[in-house]
């Protein structure tokens, strides 16, 4: 096999779906810093040049170098620069010959791991500059993430201000360990500056808490903290419901990213089933949690988990709305095998909402 | 050590036992306790008190002591506190033959974790489980126990196991859903081993403590209630990898009030997870998944809700297909507010064979010790 051929087969949508596509989960890197002098300010490169800082922590944390979930094999380069960290790779590998209408990239750098206020805030403005230049101007093919630092709100907004009107950018990044859970009040005028702009809030996996990353302490093993990823997606959207994001920002819409979503209907079962029983407790969510959540919440489908067709059918039944599921390949760090999983399960008439029209719908494309 | 079977003044006959409730609170407070305390603690308690700072992370419960309104006895005593309103009010109205008391003491760990002296918590825990066994299990045979552990403090927890276990009425340790450390963690495995050694299953239920999620605190009771399974996801992934049972291939856990429509699709979660990162974990010797069959359990309430009735019936099917039909068990959680009644709360279009299993059947199979009851039927 060429390195053509290779390339081409190992495009997420070959030989599965050749209808419209919006692909809601790329994960471009940065790469190295050197990669970010240019967008930084004099004083930082020398900064950074004099200091050991050269990548944020929480990349390693939530992607061990070498582990499986971190790279998907076909895009490991055996020299050069690592997939995804230029335009040209992910023109190649993902958006030809037969690619999505649209990509929507996900630059995930750990940002949120820096605890140094001005570093940081320098960093993700120069990420966002990055993205501009290098990918969001280069292709009207692809759309962006806005890079903030959540850890200091008011910042993260001067930063949605200052870029959020790009074409380019359709949401704002947000990992799913924040600093404290998405819902509370803190949070709420950096959703509404989300929202002001137009722009979608997406959950996305990665993030470093200051505290140990589960309720119940530091896992010992990488794979307890990744399988069970799952639980802060859970007190994400718990929060989120409970804390009444919804009602304080009407025009907000939120996207859980990375996650799967057949453990999803189960918990919105459950959110409806408390507020019946202590909607006292939040007399601000006057309507059951269900008819938000499938209004103004999506999820991208993959990874599956291996489910079969018949349990991936059944959970978007359950889910009770065909607007929530989208597509989003993971590249370059998902195998890609998922999609024919989904295409099998969904039922033939939804098909291109999940590929392409409840995108379009969620980030108004 | 050798387990004694109690003398028991009424014994019952199999065909008898047709409900079994493995979830119930009878009410363990400081002033329970404080007379079986040793004379140190019984003077701190005098002289300073219980402080209360690992229940910082719990919002406003909406309940007082989380109680149905009806649950207080004709004198006002509070939910939980006389064993004969008990039994009249959950054993005889809901026709119940056997209900598994698990005491507020562990659901309190402002008296049970940590952020108070290790002796004190360890002497806390014991003179719980003597309060229990005069007050509670002595009163009728219907009620059975569970033994309140320091959890953290290994050393008195396997001394109280051993102290607890040869009354066979004691069917499980009680522990909070919420531990220092993922349970898993080496440090735990004294305790696993006591457990497995006595056939004591180890129950994980809700409870007041420390840090509610992976990002900090929550706002609301609601949060807390509708978010309990997300500790137990955690919980789960560190018993398997860790290698728990591995080491202890007979140890069960029980996952009390945190649900389980989540099970089956975690399941296939933890499987994939394996299948891309297990070279970080080489000695393991299943698939997560076999693990989850084979050492958990789960309770049934609150039950789960879906939008209609049908599909109910579709998440019973889903969870039977993970292989778990076994392991789902009837619980009330008597006499908290949103207690399961047994005549409505499991659906009656389940076959009977499946609603026979959920509410004695799958009990047997989990709790071997109570074989050694009387009038119980053993193991099938």
């Amino acid at each position: 096999m060429t390195q053509a051929e290779a390339t081409a087969a190992a495009n997420p949508l070959a030989d599965r779906w050749d209808g419209p596509a919006v692909d809601c989960d790329v994960q471009v890197q940065v790469g190295t810093i050197e990669t970010l002098y240019p967008y930084l300010e004099k004083g930082w490169v020398d900064w950074i040049e004099s200091t050991a800082f050269r990548v944020p922590p929480s990349l390693a944390i939530n992607y061990p170098p070498r582990a499986g979930i971190s790279m998907a094999p076909q895009w490991i380069p055996t020299d050069g620069p690592a997939a995804a960290t230029r335009y040209e790779a992910l023109r190649d590998h993902l958006l030809e010959p037969a690619g999505p209408e649209i990509a929507i990239i996900n630059p995930y750098w750990g940002l949120d791991s820096l605890r140094h206020p001005e570093l940081a805030a320098s960093l993700a403005r120069a990420i966002n500059d990055w993205l501009i230049e290098q990918f969001l101007d280069r292709d009207p093919r692809l759309r962006g993430s806005v890079t903030i630092v959540h850890h200091d709100p008011a910042e993260a907004i001067r930063e949605i201000e200052r870029v959020g009107d790009h074409p380019g950018f359709v949401q704002v990044h947000l990992p799913v360990w924040s600093q404290a859970p998405w819902g509370r009040r803190l949070w709420h005028p950096l959703f509404k500056a989300i929202a002001d702009r137009g722009l979608v809030a997406t959950i996305h996996y990665g993030g470093v808490p200051d505290g140990p990353p589960t309720a119940t302490g530091w896992p010992s093993y990488f794979i307890e903290h990744y399988a069970a990823a799952t639980q802060m997606y859970l007190i994400q959207v718990v929060s989120i419901v409970a804390e009444g994001l919804f009602e304080a920002v009407p025009n907000l819409r939120i996207t859980l990213n990375d996650c799967g979503f057949i453990w999803l209907p189960g918990l919105i079962w459950r959110l409806d089933k408390d507020w019946k029983g202590l909607r006292r407790d939040i007399p601000w969510v006057q309507r059951p949690p269900s008819e938000a959540i499938r209004q103004r919440l999506c999820v991208t489908a993959l990874p599956l988990d291996d489910a079969p067709p018949e349990e991936i059918a059944r959970a978007i039944d359950w889910l009770g709305s065909e607007a929530m599921v989208l597509y989003g390949s993971g590249y370059p760090r998902a195998k890609g095998e998922g999609l024919t999983a989904l295409l099998d399960g969904v039922p033939e008439a939804m098909q291109s909402k999940v590929m392409s029209e409840n995108a379009r719908r969620h980030f108004n494309l | 050590m050798q387990v004694q079977t109690q003398d028991t003044p009424q014994a019952m006959a199999p065909e008898q036992l047709a409900r079994i409730d493995v979830d119930t609170h009878n009410l363990i407070f400081e002033a329970q306790v404080a007379p079986y305390l040793a004379k140190r603690w019984q003077s701190y308690l005098e002289t300073f008190g219980l402080r209360q700072q690992a229940a910082y992370g719990l919002a406003v419960g909406q309940h007082p002591l989380a109680a149905r309104t009806d649950a207080w006895g004709p004198e006002g005593q509070p939910p939980g506190l006389e064993p004969a309103f008990f039994c009249q009010q959950l054993l005889e109205e809901h026709e119940i033959d056997l209900a598994i008391l698990n005491s507020t003491l562990q659901s309190s760990c402002h008296m049970m974790g940590p952020g108070s002296p290790r002796q004190l918590i360890a002497d806390l825990a014991r003179a719980g489980n003597e309060y229990e066994q005069e007050v509670w299990l002595d009163a009728d045979p219907r009620l059975l126990g569970a033994i309140c552990v320091a959890f953290e403090d290994s050393q008195s927890t396997v001394a109280e196991i051993e102290r607890c276990a040869p009354d066979s009425r004691f069917l499980q340790i009680l522990l909070p859903f919420r531990t220092m450390d993922p349970l898993g963690n080496e440090r735990y495995w004294p305790m696993f081993e006591a457990a497995e050694h006595f056939d004591l299953p180890i129950s994980l239920h809700p409870a007041a403590q420390h840090g509610e999620t992976g990002s900090g605190w929550q706002s609301f009771y609601f949060e807390h209630h509708a978010g309990l399974p997300s500790a137990l996801y955690s919980q789960m992934a560190s018993l398997i990898f860790e290698g728990v049972f591995d080491r202890f291939p007979r140890l069960q856990i029980v996952f009390q009030e945190g649900g389980w429509s989540w099970v089956a699709p975690f399941m296939r979660r933890l499987d994939r997870s394996w299948d891309q990162l297990h070279s970080e974990v080489p000695d393991l010797e299943h698939r997560p998944s076999d693990y989850v069959r084979r050492h958990f359990w789960f309770t049934t309430q609150p039950i789960e809700e879906p939008d209609r009735p049908d599909q109910f019936d579709q998440l019973h099917e889903q969870f039977a297909a993970a292989g778990l039909e076994s392991r789902l068990m009837f619980s009330s959680d008597y006499p908290h507010w949103d207690f399961d009644a047994p005549a409505f709360a499991i659906p009656h279009s389940l076959s009977s064979d499946a609603r026979e299993a959920i509410f004695s059947g799958n009990a047997l199979g989990c709790y071997s010790r109570l074989a050694l009851l009387p009038g119980i039927p053993s193991t099938p």
